[in-house]
């Protein structure tokens, strides 16, 4: 049960940082315009990016404050996934068998990526963003194949 | 090709030392879930642990673990 939440929670936070991170793409193309002087200034929505932003630091400020009780302040374990909190042997194989897995898929979900990036030719024009989009589908991708391994083994 | 298959007894000498899964998980460090799916076969415990398990029960590992070979 507290996988499937950390895995819902990974997904929505990807999801929320896809959502906040296109208004900056778009800052970012248009900044290209003004410069190439090919438009003038534009006024653009980063109510998303602030909202992800504020998620985030929520987030991260819980997920300091759980693993610094048990972690002594390491720093770099600090901010360690919930997922690789194995208690023994056999968890630890779990997740090496999970990780193997997403590793084996990676050739197959950047070929879709690549396919899909074949596209944006057809939708530069409505939809800009497309790529910053199709870059996320990655991380999602790997941990939905991590979590459809791991589920129903802890 | 032979398939090889690690048998145990550590459902039956759990019982005869009136141990449950979770204080036996807790006497040799592991949890709960790894001393059931040793149990059932799900999962071939390493030598470390094997052998942890083995002086719970103060037997040799030949005792409690053996090979099962199948053609």
């Amino acid at each position: 049960m507290r996988l499937k939440w950390v895995f819902f929670i990974n997904v929505l936070l990807l999801l929320l940082a896809a959502w906040g991170f296109i208004p900056i793409y778009s800052f970012a193309m248009h900044v290209a315009n003004v410069i190439k002087g090919e438009s003038t200034g534009e006024w653009i929505n980063i109510t998303p990016t602030i909202i992800f932003l504020f998620i985030c630091i929520g987030v991260g400020n819980l997920m300091y404050r759980h693993n610094a009780k048990k972690h002594k302040r390491m720093l770099l374990k600090l901010f360690m996934p919930a997922e690789f909190s194995e208690q023994d042997e056999r968890e630890k194989m779990i997740n090496a068998h999970a990780c193997r897995k997403v590793y084996l898929f990676m050739p197959l979900i950047f070929g879709i990526i690549l396919f899909l990036m074949g596209l944006y030719p057809f939708l530069a024009d409505t939809f800009p963003s497309y790529p910053m989009l199709l870059l996320f589908i990655f991380p999602i991708a790997q941990i939905t194949i991590y979590y459809l391994s791991v589920r129903n083994k802890f | 090709m032979a398939f090889v298959k690690l048998n145990n007894r550590v459902k039956e000498l759990r019982a005869r030392f009136d141990l449950t899964q979770e204080q036996l998980a807790k006497k040799v460090g592991v949890t709960r879930q790894t001393i059931a799916a040793i149990e059932k076969g799900d999962y071939v415990p390493s030598l470390l642990l094997a052998l942890n398990i083995c002086k719970v029960f103060h037997l040799p590992m030949e005792e409690t673990f053996w090979l099962l070979e199948d053609d």
